[in-house]
Parts: structure tokens; C-alpha cells; sequence
């Protein structure tokens, strides 16, 4: 598979390359992995990941650090040295975010797992490869984005640091790199929905049957012209047919109106649902809020 | 003035009468331009239609 297998770190060209660094990461979905090495580098597989089905999200890395501990060596009593594990990877890394990003992010990434794939400078696509499934992913590990609360009086991106702990050694060690020929910017980074922001303006209560919301660009101004059909329930607390249905009320204000149940009715107390605004052209995301999550009050 | 955003696909299931209930219960008349059959046709449901009582 790749010209580098064997030990020949003086031999063909290809594989004096060195892996330029990281300017990019992929944030997948824990269950993405792509079944050929053309879908790993597909074009089209990557753009629909990132406004369809939204199972990849593209972070622009602007400093990162390489925070993996180092071997445990030990010295046997006949003085011999031996290496005792094989420390996983771990990073930290800050990206280029606004601020309303960065507060998205803090909600997101929150300790979940994921799987990572990276993007050098030299547009290297580097993840791993998975003999036993044969497949291509990301690597595996859990995120934390972490905020310093305080606005930081040099280099801003430093206010939020997102931190990496990988979950295998032996996928770096089937690390697989190949080149797209495509690069990330500007295909991908195009590619990203643009960021709404939605906060409440009221509480949902069971007598009402609906919250109010104020919807902007980002940090930006108002969001106006959304429709019922751009809003999305995304979980719920085992609710069945919610239904929305929105009024516009100008300059970015919208009311909605969520039921339940198959004869409509409104939520009741201790009924809670995640809604956000996606919206589309055809199946593809243009623009997308973060989540708003509603607990139904007394 | 408020404008409606239009029904859900959810409410496809419902007969007339049940969406105009809902209609009247949220009071979407009050939106700009309201029409309830209108936007009720969006989704499929149609006034229905009454029929002629037979003569004797």
C-alpha cells in the first residue's frame, strides 16, 4: 500500500517526505470512516460531510502543541534499558475562531469522542488506517475545549484552548497519508455553513407552547426571512411527531411554536427538546445555529 | 407585522378541522397576509367539500 513500509528512510524519494505541520483539523463524527482510498480523498465525500450530513467539521489550527508524555524507560539489573509503554498521543491546539465561535465550541466539544484527521501545510491528508475493517478514519479521541474566561491581551485565540487525548497508540502507528488534490482552502473552508447564532428571548412553559428566539449572524445582525422549515428538532427526551411551527417577527425575533403527539398538543413540564436553525438549499446547509436546548417549565 | 413561517410536515396527518383548531388556538389569523387554506394546501390538507343535500 504505501512505498514507505519498509525501512528505507535512505532509499526511494517518496519517502524522505517529511510530514509538514498541522495547519488543519477534521473533526469527525466517532463513526466515520471512509470504505476506499478514493472516498478518503474525495472531494465531493468531504464537502457533504461538512454541509449534509454534518458528520465533519473543519477547524483552521493556529497553534498547537504535542503534549504526549514520553516513554517510561527502566534499567534492568543487568543495566540493560527497555521501554515500558507506548504513551498515547495527546495535543493541545487553539484555532482560529470569533468569539461566538468559540462559545459554540465550548458548548460542543465537551469531552465527547470523535475521530481526528489532520491537514499539513504541504496539504497532506494524515489519519489512519484500519486493517481489520479496512477502512480509512480519523484518529480516535475525546475533546475538550477549555476557555480562559478572560479576554487575553495578546494572541486572542489563546482565550480557548481545545484539548486532545487520543485513544490508541496503534493508530498512529497505521497512520496513512495521502495528498487530495484539492486543497482545504478555499474548497472546504467554502464549504462551511455560515455560523447563526440563536439564544432565547423567553421561557417555553406548558400553558404558552412556545419560546420566543433571537436569531443573528454570529456576533452579527439580525437573521431575518427564516421559516417553520428551517428549524430542526435535533433530540428530545423521547418526545414523538414535534412539530414547529414558526411565526417571524421581524428584525430577527422569531416565535415558536412546538407541540407534541400526534393529535398536537403543547409540551408538558419535564418534556425538554434540542432545537437549532439549519438553513438549506436542497440538502445542503448554508446557514446553521448552535443548539438550543428548551426544558419545559411550570 | 408578524409573518407566518408556514406548517410542519408533521401536521400532514391531521384533518382540516384539526389544523384550523390549531390555527384559531395560536391565533396565526393575526399574521400578515394569513391565509389558512392556503398555507393548509402547502401541506395537503384541503378544505373538504360539502356535499349537496339530496332532494326528496
Amino acid at each position: 500500500m504505501s512505498l514507505c513500509n519498509s525501512v528505507l528512510p535512505a532509499g526511494a524519494v517518496e519517502c524522505q517526505k517529511r510530514l509538514a505541520k498541522a495547519k488543519y483539523m477534521l473533526i469527525n463524527d466517532v463513526n466515520l470512516s471512509y470504505g476506499t482510498e478514493a472516498d478518503f480523498l474525495s472531494l465531493a465525500e468531504h464537502i457533504s460531510n461538512i454541509n449534509e450530513s454534518r458528520t465533519s467539521h473543519l477547524v483552521e489550527i493556529i497553534g498547537y502543541e504535542n503534549t504526549t508524555d514520553d516513554p517510561n524507560i527502566i534499567t534492568l539489573p543487568n543495566t540493560e534499558k527497555q521501554i515500558s509503554n507506548e504513551p498515547i498521543p495527546s495535543m493541545t491546539f487553539n484555532a482560529s475562531l470569533s468569539f461566538c465561535d468559540s462559545q459554540q465550541l465550548l458548548k460542543t466539544l465537551n469531552g465527547s469522542t470523535y475521530r481526528v484527521e489532520f491537514f499539513t501545510e504541504d496539504g497532506e491528508k494524515l489519519a489512519t488506517f484500519d486493517e481489520g475493517d479496512q477502512v480509512f478514519k480519523g484518529f480516535k479521541a475525546s475533546i475538550k475545549a477549555l476557555t480562559k474566561g478572560i479576554p487575553v491581551e495578546a494572541d486572542p485565540e489563546k482565550m480557548v484552548t481545545m484539548y486532545v487525548f487520543f485513544k490508541q497508540y496503534e493508530e498512529f502507528v497505521n497512520s496513512f497519508v495521502a495528498v487530495p488534490e484539492w486543497g482545504v482552502y478555499p474548497e472546504l473552508v467554502n464549504a462551511v455553513p455560515v455560523g447563526l447564532n440563536m439564544r432565547a428571548t423567553s421561557k417555553y412553559t406548558s400553558a404558552g407552547g412556545s419560546i420566543t428566539v433571537k436569531v443573528t449572524e454570529r456576533c452579527g445582525d439580525a437573521f431575518t426571512g427564516l421559516a417553520t422549515a428551517d428549524f430542526v428538532a435535533l433530540r428530545s427526551s423521547d418526545l414523538s411527531d414535534i412539530a414547529f411551527t414558526v411565526v417571524d417577527d421581524g428584525n430577527g425575533a422569531y416565535t415558536v411554536d412546538i407541540n407534541k403527539d400526534a393529535v398536537p398538543v403543547n409540551l408538558e413540564v419535564g418534556d425538554s427538546v434540542v432545537i437549532q436553525v439549519q438553513k438549506k438549499t436542497s440538502s445542503v446547509i448554508d446557514y446553521i445555529s448552535g443548539e438550543l436546548v428548551i426544558n419545559v417549565l411550570a | 407585522m408578524a409573518k407566518f413561517g408556514g406548517w410542519s410536515d408533521v401536521y400532514k396527518h391531521l384533518s382540516y378541522d384539526q389544523l384550523k383548531e390549531l390555527s384559531d388556538k395560536k391565533g396565526y389569523d393575526k399574521c400578515e397576509g394569513y391565509d389558512f387554506d392556503k398555507e393548509a394546501k402547502k401541506i395537503g390538507i384541503k378544505k373538504p367539500i360539502k356535499k349537496k343535500k339530496e332532494s326528496d
